[in-house]
């Protein structure tokens, strides 16, 4: 936002127009040569020459123009900034996506468990402030692809890169329950919460889920299990990543509702179903209510004078005015 | 300007002008400004009051008595000037600017005109009659009109020659000789001209500079006119505009020259950079050969 120190000498830029007509228009102005141009009501001698009326005019735009700028850095402009600050640390959400072949059925038409899943988690993720978020991934591995970090627009771009079977057909559920755990572990914010996307299969990976989940309580973490998907039959659509092979088929029975239940453990751990993406979005809207902490908030303001940004400008085009009339022009007065 | 100055300016008027007038000694003035001189009138008897030198002889052989010539009076000539006091006058790039080469030449034809024992008058003219002066003989007069014309403060800011013709010719009952003294920077005045030049031996005396023909070779500067206000920006630097200048002012020169020749109006130039007692001088003198 702009803002003056000293706005009354604005009130010197209304003289500029006086100014002008004094200098280019009035009648009686000076610092003109004297000379018979005319026969006495008879002919007067003219002459034309487009690059010299230009010139002329440039130069005197640059002068005035000049001037003006003075006035303004005269009038101390500066730019008036609010900044956050905030005074405590947020809430530290590490967020676990399944990546396994049966997360591309589609239970969510026209989209499957995984395109909304990444969908409600960007919407979520544009609600946060000042709470840092990871991410952490999990096919027949698990991975931390962001770290928790408060760089909300490096978190995005990486979770729009995420594919599925990008770490293999397999679903290490405990793994990337552990992965998460041991990056919250370190974590310093008030608040420690997991939340996991699956469709609730484990098979591959060297930690069982139960075990896993067992630790969280103990290391302060509280972890929601998000389970995405309806029980039956579901069309399924993957793409291979490394063949590019597109594989469609029926997923049945790839939803394991009950495991995930038997997984939860209040008021540690809590399970929602997720059936439809509305749902979806209301179980993330009460994780938000449920464990955001209150920021609290200092405004700054930050005041930067830009004069010396116009001090520079209005002398190069005093120097541009004086070069065209004195250099290009050769002016005489 | 102070009365001392007056005086010192018409001494100094003064001397030049008797250079012209002693220049002019053999009559050339005269036979410049042909006046009708001595005419023949009638031949009567002659009276011993009479002088014998103008005895008839054929006459008075003829009839056997002596019988004298007698001569109509000799007509007084009338010389009436027109000053242009205009502002156009004013400027000049040399240190004498037009209006004191005008002041000079008037001065020098005052004498001129007294010391032939003419009759001088002088319109003095802006954009309206500034000062009207009858002509008369005498020096009292000649330098009453002198310094007229320097004390002179113009009101008007113009140059109008056609008024002026208009009120010379007027002011003229009988022929005489007008002389013009301008820069003939005005219009519309050939008319008058005409009407004046039928009438009346007309010498048309352009005053000019150097700087009324040649822009000088310089820079970017904004001019204005001294009679109305007209501005116009100058590029001195640009040849194209020293030669729309210098044609500008050439052929209104050639104009003037061939117009006034038309008229049969006899003309002199002046430049501010001449001596112009000498130029008057050398004109009568050319002038004087040429019946």
């Amino acid at each position: 936002m702009w803002t003056f120190s000293d706005p009354a000498y604005l009130l010197l830029l209304l003289t500029i127009p006086f100014l002008v007509f004094f200098r280019h228009f009035w009648k009686g102005r000076g610092s003109r040569l004297v000379l018979p141009l005319t026969l006495w009501e008879g002919q007067r001698f003219a002459t034309k020459n487009p690059y010299l009326s230009f010139l002329n005019f440039l130069s005197a735009s640059f002068f005035w123009l000049s001037l003006t700028l003075i006035l303004f850095a005269l009038a101390g402009p500066s730019l008036t900034r609010q900044k956050k600050i905030f005074l405590n640390s947020g809430t530290d959400v590490m967020i676990v996506l399944d990546e396994s072949p049966s997360m591309g059925a589609r239970d969510f038409p026209p989209q499957s468990r995984f395109e909304a899943a990444k969908v409600v988690i960007e919407r979520f993720i544009k609600s946060l402030q000042n709470d840092p978020v990871g991410l952490v991934t999990f096919g027949q591995d698990a991975v931390l692809n962001v770290p928790l970090t408060t760089d909300y627009r490096f978190f995005q771009t990486d979770l729009r890169k995420r594919k599925l079977m990008e770490l293999g057909d397999g679903t290490a559920l405990g793994m990337g329950i552990a992965v998460a755990a041991e990056h919250l572990r370190t974590a310093n914010g008030q608040n420690k919460v997991m939340i996991v996307l699956t469709d609730g299969d484990n098979n591959a990976g060297e930690i069982q889920p139960g075990t896993a989940v067992g630790l969280l309580p103990s290391l302060g973490i509280h972890y929601y299990l998000v389970g995405i998907g309806t029980p039956g039959k579901v069309p399924l659509e993957v793409t291979d990543p490394t063949s590019g092979l597109t594989y469609f088929g029926t997923l049945e029975g790839g939803f394991h509702e009950n495991y995930l239940k038997s997984l939860a453990n209040p008021p540690y751990g809590v399970y929602f179903s997720a059936n439809s993406s509305g749902s979806l979005d209301s179980i993330f809207q009460s994780i938000d209510s449920r464990e955001m902490v209150a920021h609290r908030v200092k405004l700054q303001v930050l005041n930067v004078p830009l004069y010396q940004d116009f001090v520079p400008l209005a002398l190069g085009f005093l120097t541009l005015f004086l070069l065209v009339r004195k250099v290009f022009l050769k002016e005489l007065l | 300007m102070e009365v001392q100055d007056f005086y010192g300016k018409i001494r100094q008027l003064r001397l030049s002008a008797h250079r012209l007038v002693e220049g002019l000694y053999s009559g050339n003035y005269r036979s410049v400004f042909r006046g009708p001189g001595l005419e023949f009138d009638e031949v009567r008897e002659y009276d011993p009051k009479d002088d014998a030198r103008f005895i008839d002889w054929n006459v008075s052989s003829r009839l056997g008595s002596p019988y004298t010539k007698k001569f109509r009076e000799e007509r007084e000539l009338s010389l009436q000037i027109l000053v242009d006091v205009s502002p156009s006058l004013d400027s000049g790039t040399l240190e004498v600017n037009k209006r004191e080469v005008v002041n000079i030449l008037f001065a020098n034809l005052v004498f001129a005109a007294i010391a032939s024992e003419d009759r001088v008058g002088a319109v003095f003219f802006s954009d309206r009659i500034e000062q009207w002066v009858r002509p008369r003989k005498g020096k009292t007069h000649a330098l009453s009109l002198i310094h007229d014309c320097l004390a002179l403060r113009p009101e008007g800011r113009g140059s109008n020659l056609a008024l002026a013709l208009r009120s010379g010719h007027e002011a003229l009952s009988r022929r005489g000789i007008v002389v013009i003294l301008s820069d003939f920077k005005s219009s519309n005045f050939w008319r008058d001209l005409s009407l004046v030049a039928r009438r009346h031996d007309v010498i048309a005396i352009r005053v000019h500079d150097q700087i009324d023909a040649e822009f000088p070779e310089s820079g970017f500067v904004e001019l204005v006119d001294p009679e109305n206000g007209y501005a116009l920006s100058a590029y001195g630097s640009s040849p194209q505009f020293r030669k729309q200048y210098h044609d500008f002012w050439a052929l209104h020169r050639l104009h003037w020259k061939r117009e006034c020749l038309r008229r049969g109006v006899r003309i002199l130039e002046v430049g501010t950079q001449d001596d112009p007692a000498a130029k008057l001088l050398e004109y009568f003198n050319r002038r004087g050969r040429v019946p």
